[in-house]
């Protein structure tokens, strides 16, 4: 820019006129810069929030689900083979072949739908039972009988006893007979057997009943929400070198006489996994967003300029503002309302007090680190005259408490429980910059679902 | 807070700093930009954009001359950018505007003079006004202000010339100024320059 010197009265008059003339602007301005500035990251940490909350939720059902599908397919094979078959008490073929009278006499059945080739001593295989339709006998030659009797559960071959019921089948022309055998008398008849058939059956039974007992899952997956209702308390700090400041405050030091404010609702949800070290106590962390506000009365005035004192490490500065909210009079009343949204890790213990499998009463506790995602916040000045608004000195991060009782009952895989919560703030909802702190608390009614996995 | 310790602290980003600047100029410089908008609402969007750009470039600083004239220059760069998006500086339609403007004569009280000054300068045409505060309250010369909102030289030249004239006959009528035919011929011997 080229030096322009004035030589016309009438220029350094109209410049001088316009540099004395001042404008206040709107608390949409600052709102607006400020967002510009730093909003956006607050955006982004929630919208990767609610990212991570929602991969969280799709691997849970997941696992849930194969799971529930891994179980589903063990218990299938291993009860399937025991599990066919016609039922105890239906017919069963008898079929005699042609044989040598011989201990370990070969046998073939043909029992309808199933081909069971087996030996004297071999294992009983895989096949199922045989249907009920008879069977034709014939014997070319009768010295030899073998019975093969089909029974609703198991397979076996009986080597050359033929039941004490049925006749004897002698020579030629041997008629098919077929009879009905009830269980009792097979069961008898087992007994009977060599032993080492039936260990193998034995042992595959042990094999499924293994499989068919499932370890209940110590990982559960808990959803919740509460709708809150957030108080405050407010606190001076006085620090050496106080009277010094440029702005000194007036007043006595319980800020909490000298301001109005009453709660407003709010509400949290979250979703938490469980860990159950045992029978009464489970361990859980999780996610939870958080939203707290309250009401701040105050009135409307002219616009003017309001100072905050601020402690730094090596002096003291002030913060200056232009407001038109006075906290004692003005115009007419002005309701101010303080929003802080919040994002917790709550990681704590839970206890079960009373109860037994389905109603129980249990308690539950924690800590709670919190990160601030976005706040509107007016702030008191130093003189307790105004309110300004100052989003700068929230504290970005947080850490919180939190206690709750409750009571829970069980439907099947699903725990749904409802109870009185409180939720307490360690660290002042300003930097400690700010003279004044101020610590939330929250209570609330929590509604839970728990689920395992 | 000193402007050097603002000036670091902007430098990192501290929202503190940044509040502590904003409110130290943001009164004189909306008053900047109230003379150039069509009114309030956008006085404070230009004012918006302005903080955003002096705290997006606020690492450019560098420490040669008042840190006060270097946010005013980008808050007035601002105005004329946003006016260039709006408005083309025609000089036809200023004069026609001009010639069917009429102001009221009347008595301002000299404790208000800072603010009635400023609204008489809005009253001009918006073509007579962005030269007028460029010139001659910003300082600008008529080269850059040519560059500046793509007209030529002269066509700043004469638009100063008619601006002036026309805003001593409303500060006239409006008794800010005092019309004496030696001080009137005082300011039409800067006729023109």
């Amino acid at each position: 820019m080229d030096l322009n010197i004035y030589d016309n009265d009438f220029e350094e008059f109209l410049k001088q006129k316009s540099d004395q003339y001042k404008m206040y602007p709107s608390d949409r301005v600052w709102n607006n810069v400020y967002s510009s500035l730093h909003g956006r990251k607050k955006w982004w940490a929630l919208g990767f929030t609610l990212f991570l909350m929602g991969a969280g939720l799709l691997v849970g059902k997941e696992l849930l689900v194969s799971n529930y599908n891994r179980i589903a397919k063990d218990l299938n094979q291993n009860t399937e083979p025991l599990l066919t078959g016609p039922a105890p008490g239906k017919l069963v073929s008898i079929e005699t072949a042609p044989s040598r009278r011989t201990n370990n006499a070969n046998h073939s059945s043909n029992t309808g739908s199933n081909n069971t080739n087996t030996s004297a001593q071999a294992p009983l295989g895989n096949s199922t039972s045989s249907n009920t339709l008879p069977a034709s006998i014939s014997a070319a030659n009768a010295d030899e009988t073998r019975q093969v009797i089909a029974t609703a559960e198991t397979d076996l071959v009986i080597e050359n006893d033929p039941l004490p019921s049925m006749p004897a089948i002698h020579s030629n022309n041997v008629a098919a007979r077929v009879f009905a055998i009830p269980q009792t008398d097979l069961a008898l008849h087992e007994k009977n057997n060599s032993t080492s058939k039936s260990t193998a059956a034995i042992n595959q039974v042990e094999n499924a009943s293994r499989h068919q007992t499932v370890q209940p899952s110590r990982f559960f997956l808990q959803y919740y929400a509460s709708p809150t209702v957030s108080y405050r308390r407010l606190s001076n700090v006085n620090t050496p070198g106080q009277n010094n400041v440029p702005v000194a405050s007036g007043f006595a030091d319980n800020v909490n006489r000298y301001v109005n404010h009453k709660p407003a609702p709010g509400f949290e949800l979250g979703s938490n996994i469980q860990y159950k070290l045992s029978n009464s106590l489970t361990i859980f962390a999780g996610v939870q967003l958080n939203y707290s506000r309250y009401y701040i009365d105050a009135f409307k005035y002219s616009k003017e300029k309001a100072s905050i004192a601020l402690n730094t490490a090596t002096s003291h500065d002030t913060v200056s503002g232009y407001t038109n909210i006075r906290n004692f009079s003005g115009y007419e009343p002005e309701q101010l309302q303080n929003k802080y949204l919040q994002l917790s890790i709550p990681v704590g213990i839970e206890i079960k007090l009373l109860g037994q499998k389905k109603l129980q009463f249990s308690v539950a506790g924690g800590i709670q680190p919190t990160f601030l995602l976005s706040s509107t916040s007016y702030l008191i000045s130093s003189d307790y005259k105004n309110y300004i608004q100052s989003p700068d000195l929230a504290r970005g991060f947080n850490v919180h408490t939190n206690f709750e009782a409750f009571i829970s009952y069980k439907t099947g895989n699903v725990k749904w429980q409802i109870g009185p919560q409180f939720r307490s703030q360690l660290l002042s909802s300003y930097s400690n910059q700010y003279r004044v702190r101020e610590y939330l608390t929250e209570y609330g009614i929590k509604f839970g679902i728990t689920k395992s996995f | 807070m000193t402007e050097e310790s603002i000036l670091k602290g902007c430098l990192r980003n501290d929202a503190v700093a940044q509040k502590e600047l904003y409110n130290r100029y943001s009164p004189k410089m909306l008053a900047v930009c109230y003379r150039f908008a069509h009114n309030r609402e956008d006085a404070e969007d230009m004012l918006q954009e302005g903080f955003i750009k002096v705290f997006s470039q606020i690492h450019t600083f560098r420490n040669q001359g008042a840190f006060e004239g270097w946010v005013r220059r980008i808050i007035v760069h601002t105005c004329i950018n946003n006016l260039k998006k709006n408005k083309k500086f025609n000089e036809s339609v200023d004069i026609i505007h001009a010639t069917a403007m009429q102001v009221r004569e009347e008595s301002v009280p000299s404790i208000v003079q800072a603010k009635q000054v400023v609204e008489c300068i809005r009253i001009l045409p918006i073509g007579y006004r962005t030269v007028l505060n460029l010139y001659a309250i910003e300082g600008y010369s008529h080269r850059e202000i040519g560059n500046m909102l793509d007209i030529e030289e002269s066509t700043s030249r004469s638009q100063y010339t008619r601006a002036k004239q026309m805003l001593e006959d409303i500060l006239i009528k409006k008794k800010i100024l005092q019309q004496q035919p030696a001080k009137k011929m005082g300011l039409l011997s800067s006729f023109g320059s």
